[in-house]
């Protein structure tokens, strides 16, 4: 049913295009200035900074990259396999924690959000973690140890049980009249109603794994193990160690310049963006819960 | 809250059996912190004991409260934790705030064009890592050739050079903050406002709501459980910062400290002289005990009000 | 129970998916124990001789097949690093039936400390005095293998010699191996000569020298920045040389304000009072307002070699010899033929220099070691070995490198994407067996500049084997250090506009955090450490 757009409408249209396309560009030069550094010339970046488009064109950078492609694809897989598996099992958990803590007959669920909650703001240090994971559990090199890091955020949880509070409880009582299971109406009703939210935690759930470079550099030290973040992540910060160590390596000469960090962001950033615009379309335009008389 | 019925009838273990599936499916979660943070977080006892090599982490003496008067002692907790605060306000506040009305302005706008690609360029500064942004920093503050020092200098403050003025920091800080934030924190609110009705705002127009009528009476209040949700998570954190935030952009910048230095890159300094586990679980454990207070605090007061909006 | 039912497949495939998941991970531990041990000092000999064991084992079992795990530090990872330890484990199978697995550090950053200090089976790994060797040795970290050495391994104090292993005595202890090998570790300045030469400048030969020629590129060569700072400091690193006296005693360095002189060496003074500090800061600050390094240096990303060879800068600072061959000359002769690089180090400039101390950067064992006898035998192997030597400095022959008609080493590694470069383990430059090393062609203008410009200046260094154990006052050496983050790092880099005043500020705020107690104290430690090693009074 589409009304005529009002007065106040465009006003509304004219203020606020322009506001949120000046917070855009905000957003998109520094980006872009990525993309073109990772086109110039190394020197070119040194002497003259940063630019919107590249002093002097290179692919240089990308060459560097690219000339170890068994390398690059291989933490590219090491990354997809984390995010994949840690994602969806993380998000099918988490949904099961969300939709059962909202649950108003589930009578210990406070005490419970308080017990998952209470993770975030204790924690024994790295340490205990560290023992726990390689020495008790015994992980260290196995992508488990990162698996198992990022699957759990009380964030997520917590979030989760709020997004589904906007199921109304009448869908719910209706199907336990009927018979329905507590999975059962998980599985038929909660997930198809929850779309939003599944799709924004798991967004949240993915993102974190893909980013995720710390984990890593604490429990995998073979380099053939690294996923995309931390193989940047050590290129990056290598030179800064052994600079400040004042460490030679014999022909250690070719330390990756200024173009290749940024080549090596780009490179690490383009696939989830990619899979970012799909995802999306359960943000923009939402799924409007049906009448829920009676 | 335990039925107030006679017997076991109505206890612990009749529940179980009532719910048993619902049990089930949160058993996984359940188990999962309890091995991955309920046990390690014994380790707290360490912030006790004055760790040594020798004596391993099982052996150290027990020193009692001994590290947290070393980390008082310094005096500077004081201004730390102020420090602290007061920018994690800023960012929940302002970021929030920030978030929220962006979320609401693009759902309110018509080209769905538009909106998907601003928002997916908004996520853009989320995998800028920050040692980049440390670079670009470094590009537009340094003395010499800072594009926004060169800025500043054409408008006649001569002796604009960032790296020695204190004062300007927090805002660096805080545009830098919300900048790497902004997708991130939109999606939440976006999410939350796509489950609102279409039927209340159709309604609402055809009652003559203008748009701005609509957003204050029908998508801010439904957007207030999210917001405080948001709020309260995050103020459990309070006293923790964003470490690499503040490590990329100040740096070693000594003259800089007064004004940008958390606790996370004090204590980060610290451990470098000489590795404390005793001292950095003290500081760690200062974090986590002011945070509990703190939202124990909050809770307590929004449960009376809304009991529905509170934590736990 | 339907639901149940339903539900109980779901979560038991996700948790064999998970099981099978911890199964196909690399955990390349292969056999060594996981639990962390305390060793005692001794070594466990029992008479049995199991297996093929090397001259000088006798004492040590062999029988059982042990992994040994070595971590170091050089940066990034070197892609062949499994295949070298495949090709090292097969003569170390043989002789001490073991196999070793070196893993190189990139980020020894927050994994150092923790693996240390969770107590990770680690059987060996590198140190530095940088980075609190000598406050861990007190703490007890490391092994004591002062006697370990000598029942298990002699023939490492005969290869390393008896007199390093003396002056790598802490408290009357060895804790970590010596280093083999002659270090100068002072840094140089680097600059154009073509550029020099080109506009006439002066030689440089001291700090007025220098300063000509920042002012003649700053006339001619407009855009480009004289030279590259670090944030660690580059003039700053002549200091010593210029003043002949060492200023780095302290944790961390320079925190006290401690100067020695070898002339006299029982004389600790605070150098911050100085008139040649001052007049050093007053220097920096200079160079710093008249542009002759770039601004803003603490937050500066630019590296000193990238910088120069990318044409910004006309030099820098902070290089040492051997990283200045490998990282600016080499490359300039392919990429900028016409250019001449020039080079000298501070130690000749003021021509005052010294060894570096044995334990400055090397190994130690950790003390959850799992295998001590069998890492010092390892150790022993690398030294006395040469092919093991040699597969661990340079990688695999025919596959990575070449040796030339001179008997030059010749890398033939893809230059964009090395297998393994000379030296990228970490262990080799430190383990050092000088019989097996082979240098590259390039290598000896090095080695010509030490024995030509260096060893001709040598004094004794008294001063980096000494061992401060400040457990005593640990909370006043923590607020002294972060005193000098706040105040002496900045006036040491130019920063601090009003030199009089920030030095009056850092003199006052180290007063007040009880530099004199410390002080003391190290001046009573410092002089017993003297009388020990039998130091004369002057």
């Amino acid at each position: 049913m589409k009304i005529k757009k009002s007065r106040d409408e465009i006003i509304f249209n004219v203020i606020v295009y322009p506001v949120i396309a000046l917070l855009t560009l905000a957003c998109l030069i520094p980006f872009w200035l990525i993309v073109a550094a990772s086109f110039t010339d190394n020197s070119a970046i040194m002497i003259d900074g940063y630019k919107l488009l590249p002093s002097r064109w290179s692919i240089n950078a990308y060459r560097y990259i690219f000339a170890a492609p068994m390398d690059i694809l291989r933490s590219y897989g090491v990354t997809i396999f984390i995010t994949v598996v840690g994602t969806f099992s993380g998000l099918f958990l988490i949904t099961m924690a969300g939709y059962v803590l909202n649950r108003k007959d589930f009578k210990y669920r406070n005490k419970i959000s308080f017990y998952i909650y209470f993770t975030t703001l204790f924690s024994g240090g790295m340490i205990p973690s560290y023992i726990l994971m390689v020495s008790v559990l015994n992980l260290q090199n196995n992508y488990l140890s990162v698996i198992l890091a990022g699957l759990m955020s009380p964030f997520l949880i917590i979030l989760m049980r709020n997004f589904m509070k906007s199921i109304p409880d009448a869908l719910i009582e209706a199907a336990k009249i009927d018979g329905a299971g507590d999975f059962k109406i998980f599985t038929s009703i909660v997930i198809h109603l929850a779309g939003p939210a599944i799709a924004t935690v798991g967004l949240f759930l993915a993102l974190g794994y893909w980013n995720n470079w710390y984990t890593p550099m604490l429990y995998l030290t073979k380099p053939k193990m690294y996923p995309l973040q931390y193989y940047l992540y050590n290129i990056l910060t290598a030179q800064q160690s052994a600079q400040q160590a004042g460490v030679i390596v014999e022909g250690m000469d070719t330390f990756p310049g200024e173009a290749i960090k940024m080549a090596m962001a780009v490179v690490a950033t383009g696939p989830i963006l990619l899979l970012y615009p799909y995802v999306q379309k359960y943000f923009v335009r939402g799924i409007t819960i049906g009448a829920v008389k009676g | 809250m335990k039925a107030a019925t006679s017997g076991k009838k109505h206890g612990f273990l009749y529940d179980l059996k009532t719910n048993r599936v619902m049990w089930l499916m949160i058993l996984p979660v359940l188990i999962f912190f309890f091995i991955f943070s309920y046990i390690p977080m014994a380790g707290v006892y360490l912030a006790f004991t004055r760790f040594s090599h020798s004596t391993g982490l099982f052996g150290s003496p027990f020193v009692g409260l001994e590290n947290f008067r070393i980390l008082f002692n310094q005096g500077t907790l004081g201004y730390l934790t102020k420090n602290t605060i007061l920018y994690n306000i800023a960012f929940i506040g302002i970021g929030n705030v920030l978030q929220v009305t962006v979320a609401i302005l693009l759902s309110r706008l018509n080209s769905k064009y538009f909106k998907k690609t601003t928002q997916s360029i908004m996520f853009l500064p989320y995998f800028v890592s920050y040692v980049i942004v440390a670079a670009f920093s470094y590009a537009l503050f340094n003395s010499g050739t800072g594009i926004v020092t060169m800025f500043f200098r054409n408008l006649g403050m001569d002796g604009f050079a960032p790296y020695a003025m204190p004062g300007i920091w927090k805002y660096i800080i805080v545009i830098v903050y919300l900048w790497k934030n902004i997708g991130y924190g939109t999606v939440i609110y976006l999410a939350a406002i796509t489950n609102i009705s279409d039927e209340y705002y159709e309604a609402a127009q055809i009652d003559g709501a203008t748009v701005m009528q609509q957003i204050r009476y029908i998508t801010i209040p439904l957007l207030v459980p999210t917001f405080i949700i948001l709020l309260l998570l995050a103020i459990g954190g309070i006293l923790r910062g964003q470490f690499e935030l503040f490590y990329q952009l100040v740096g070693n910048q000594g003259q800089l400290f007064t004004a940008t230095d958390i606790l996370d890159t004090y204590v980060f300094r610290t451990l470098r002289v000489k590795f404390d586990v005793g001292l950095g679980t003290a500081a760690g454990l200062y974090q986590s005990l002011f945070g509990f207070i703190l939202i124990m605090v909050v809770n307590w007061l929004v449960k009376r009000k809304h009991e529905e909006y509170a934590l736990f | 129970m339907k639901v149940a039912k339903k539900l109980l497949p779901i979560l038991l495939a996700l948790t064999m998916l998970l099981t099978t998941l911890a199964a196909c991970g690399d955990s390349g531990n292969g056999s060594s124990s996981s639990t962390p041990q305390s060793s005692s000092g001794n070594g466990e000999d029992t008479g049995s001789n199991g297996g093929e064991a090397p001259s000088g084992t006798s004492a040590v079992d062999t029988s059982e097949q042990v992994n040994l795990v070595v971590y170091t530090f050089a940066g990034a990872s070197p892609r062949d690093m499994d295949m070298v330890n495949q090709a090292a484990s097969e003569i170390t199978l043989e002789s001490i039936n073991a196999t070793v697995d070196v893993q190189v550090m990139a980020d020894w950053g927050t994994r150092y400390n923790l693996a240390l200090t969770s107590g990770e089976p680690i059987d060996l790994i590198w140190t530095a005095m940088w980075y609190s060797y000598q406050p861990y040795a007190f703490d007890g970290a490391w092994l004591d293998i002062t006697n370990l050495v000598d029942e298990v391994a002699p023939a490492l104090k005969t290869i390393i010699g008896e007199d390093r292993w003396e002056i790598s005595k802490i408290a009357g202890s060895n804790y970590a191996i010596p280093s083999s090998k002659n270090t100068w570790n002072q840094w140089g300045v680097t600059w154009r000569e073509d550029l020099r030469k080109k506009y006439d400048l002066p030689e440089i030969v001291d700090w007025e020298t220098m300063e000509a020629y920042a002012e003649g590129i700053l006339e001619n060569e407009p855009g480009m920045i004289p030279y590259c700072d670090s944030p660690s400091g580059g003039l700053w690193h002549s200091f010593s040389e210029k003043n002949h006296y060492y200023v780095g005693l302290g944790n961390p360095q320079f925190s006290y304000g401690l100067g020695v002189s070898t002339d006299d060496p029982y004389n600790l003074f605070v150098f911050h009072e100085t008139e040649e500090f001052k007049d050093f800061l007053i220097t920096q600050r200079r160079w710093v307002e008249n542009g002759y390094v770039q601004p803003d240096v603490a937050n500066s990303t630019d590296q000193g070699p990238a910088g120069m060879l990318s044409g910004k800068y006309a030099g820098y600072l902070s290089g040492l010899t051997s990283a200045v061959l490998s990282s600016v000359i080499v490359p300039a002769r392919d990429s900028h033929p016409d250019w001449e690089i020039g080079y000298m180090n501070y130690g000749e400039m003021f021509q005052w220099t010294y060894l570096s101390h044995p334990t400055m950067m090397g190994f130690a064992l950790p003390s959850a070691c799992p295998n001590p006898e069998r890492t010092l035998l390892f150790v022993q192997e690398l030294l006395s070995n040469n092919d093991l030597f040699q597969l661990y400095d340079m990688g695999i022959e025919g596959t990575h490198y070449e040796i030339d008609e001179n008997g030059y080493y010749v890398s033939i590694n893809d230059p964009i994407n090395p297998g393994y470069l000379q030296g990228s383990s970490g262990l080799t430059n430190y383990i050092y067996n000088g019989d097996a090393k082979v240098y590259s062609e390039d290598y000896q203008w090095v080695l010509d500049y030490e024995k030509n410009h260096m060893e001709p200046y040598e004094v004794t260094n008294y001063f980096e084997g000494f061992a401060e154990d400040y457990t005593a006052y640990n909370a006043l050496v923590t607020a002294i250090s972060e005193v000098n983050t706040q105040y002496f790092w900045p006036l040491l880099r130019g920063a601090v506009a009003d030199v009089d005043a920030g030095l009056a500020d850092l003199l006052q705020k180290l007063a007040s955090a009880g530099r004199q107690e410390v002080v003391d104290n190290v001046i009573q430690q410092y002089h017993a450490y003297l009388e020990a090693m039998g130091v004369p009074k002057v």
